[in-house]
């Protein structure tokens, strides 16, 4: 029924998206919607694509055919009113860049702001009701290398918080991160779902993605699959689609 | 004490110098913090020697230097640019290759040139000769780069530490690294006329290491790196009429005293500080 136009109740809608860097096609006729409400896990190889998924839907690679729609408008669009929210990979933060705590999460405030993103009342108490929300309330005036691997992921999901982003894509996020502090933003993350967020991880830990995801896509430069977390990870199914065992 | 201090300034050459060194100065701090923040520092070798041939055809066609320098400043970013694009070259490569040759350029058109043009000034500053029209240009020059680097100061404190997130909520990250960019290169044409060529990129990346040694905050690193530039640059003038040396010289020598002070003695990194809190720790 729906034509070429993407849905508006779905956070994500990805259409026959190709990307290719010259000869390599990290990623032929994709397509996944995602609902609101719901997080899911994207799971696939090193070098399936799931970065270059990402890049697409940052507007920072250039597809080589296809559509991605954020609730219903433009990915550019939706970014500019501040919808998507990106947490980065460990590796690719400066954790000695000079800024505090506080200054990054403010930083999920800019789209609202004028040209000079000089900040307003409103947006300090944001900034320090989303610090609260993640826990890291006293250690707001750190700076951000200061912070164990879990405070750093939170303080990103803060961040996203206080952008009040609808569609969260996770770059590997509980790399380095202990499995308390993974419950923790589990934890988070499923308190974001449940107020309406779309959510999209990806993750190479199999045995932590039935305590994550409402469902799994997996990915191997094309979906291979997308349905329910426990039919994806059936060992038949995981053997079939990578020739692996789910006993990661 | 005072007569000391004041004698130099009666000299119209000096407190001439001492203007446009100081606005030089001042609009190269700000940018540092950011170029060494992103690690940009080798742009700023690259444009300042890039300008040579643009400065040379100034002189020679009798241009505003600033438009000529800033031509080829502007031309050398996107030739590495371009060739970053098309290649799989590296980036200090890429630059090296394209500054170095345009830096030759240079060399051979003066040398080419009847003799007007003086190739030590060029390279070396020649900030006690600076003509009335140089000043105004550095003086609205350095006053251009340093509103623009104030007024989109947080969007390009945010492009220097997490542009995924820039990207994220749509702000225009290419844009933002052409604005920087194009900021380096008329800074470049600024600082030349206070230390020439050779000692541009000193002043581009000394104050805002300086600063990074001092501080935990961007905002307190761009005061810091003003602070320590306009005072390292008071003394190095002073240093050069009292001693009789090189202008250009003294500017960047007392830079790099105030870096090793912070270096020795910074609350961050300082190499003494950390010292004596390891002993005290050890006796206590
Ligand atoms: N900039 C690039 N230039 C050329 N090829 C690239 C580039 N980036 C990615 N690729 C190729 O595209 C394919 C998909 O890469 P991508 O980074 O999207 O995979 P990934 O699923 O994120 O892998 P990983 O799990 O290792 O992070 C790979 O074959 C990779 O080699
Ligand atoms: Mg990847």
């Amino acid at each position: 029924m729906t034509t070429g136009a993407a849905r508006a109740d779905f956070a994500l809608s990805v259409r026959d998206l190709s990307v290719r860097y010259g000869p390599v096609h990290a990623l032929a006729d994709v397509d996944i919607e995602l609902g609101v409400g719901r997080v899911t896990a994207l799971i696939g190889m090193n070098g399936s694509g799931k970065s270059s998924l990402f890049n697409a839907i940052m507007g920072r690679v250039r597809p080589a055919s296809g559509e991605i729609g954020v609730f219903g408008q433009s990915s550019l669009a939706a970014r500019r009113a501040g919808l998507v929210a990106y947490l980065p990979q460990q590796e690719s933060i400066d954790w000695d860049f000079p800024i505090s705590v506080r200054q990054v999460v403010m930083t999920g405030r800019f789209g609202m702001l004028g040209p000079t993103r000089r900040p307003r009342a409103i947006d300090r108490e944001a900034v320090v009701d989303a610090l609260r929300r993640v826990g890291l309330a006293d250690l707001e005036e750190r700076q951000i290398g200061e912070l164990s691997g879990g405070q750093r992921k939170r303080v990103f999901l803060a961040r996203s918080i206080a952008q009040q982003a609808r569609l969260l894509l996770l770059d590997e996020p509980f790399a380095g991160v202990d499995k308390a502090s993974e419950a923790s933003i589990i934890a988070l993350l499923h308190e974001l779902r449940d107020s309406g967020c779309g959510i999209l991880i990806s993750t190479h830990d199999l045995a932590g993605v039935p305590e994550l995801a409402d469902e799994v896509v997996l990915l191997r430069n094309r979906v291979l699959f997308h349905g329910p977390t426990a039919e994806a990870l059936d060992p038949a199914m995981l053997t079939r689609v990578f020739g692996l065992e789910a006993s990661a | 004490m005072i007569e000391w201090l004041l004698e130099p300034l009666q000299f119209a050459f000096m407190s001439r110098a001492m203007l446009v060194t100081l606005v030089a100065a001042i609009t190269c701090a700000i940018l540092s913090c950011w170029l060494v923040q992103i690690g940009w520092s080798l742009m700023g070798d690259a444009v300042s020697h890039a300008v040579l041939p643009g400065v040379a055809v100034s002189y020679i066609l009798g241009w505003p230097f600033a438009i000529g320098a800033f031509i080829f400043g502007a031309g050398a970013v996107a030739l590495i640019g371009g060739v970053r694009a098309t290649t799989k070259i590296k980036a200090d490569a890429a630059i090296g290759v394209v500054f170095t040759s345009l830096f030759a350029l240079g060399l051979v058109i003066i040398s080419k040139t009847p003799s007007q043009t003086d190739l030590g000034h060029i390279l070396f500053g020649n900030v006690l000769g600076v003509s009335d029209s140089d000043i105004l240009q550095v003086v609205v020059i350095g006053a251009i780069a340093v509103a623009l680097l104030l007024f989109k100061r947080r969007d390009l404190t945010l492009y220097a530490f997490d542009r995924g997130h820039a990207d994220a909520i749509g702000i225009n990250t290419k844009w933002l690294s052409v604005l920087l960019l194009g900021l380096l290169a008329l800074t470049v044409v600024v600082a030349l006329q206070a230390v020439g060529i050779i000692l541009v990129v000193a002043m581009l990346i000394t104050p805002g290491a300086t600063a990074y040694l001092l501080t935990k905050r961007f905002d307190r690193m761009l005061w810091l790196a003003v602070l320590i530039t306009a005072a390292a640059s008071i003394v190095g003038l002073y240093a050069s009429y009292y001693f009789d040396a090189s202008t250009g010289g003294c500017v960047v020598l007392a830079q790099g005293a105030a870096f090793v002070l912070a270096y020795l003695f910074g609350p961050r990194g300082g190499v003494v500080v950390n010292a004596v809190r390891a002993r005290r720790e050890v006796t206590a």
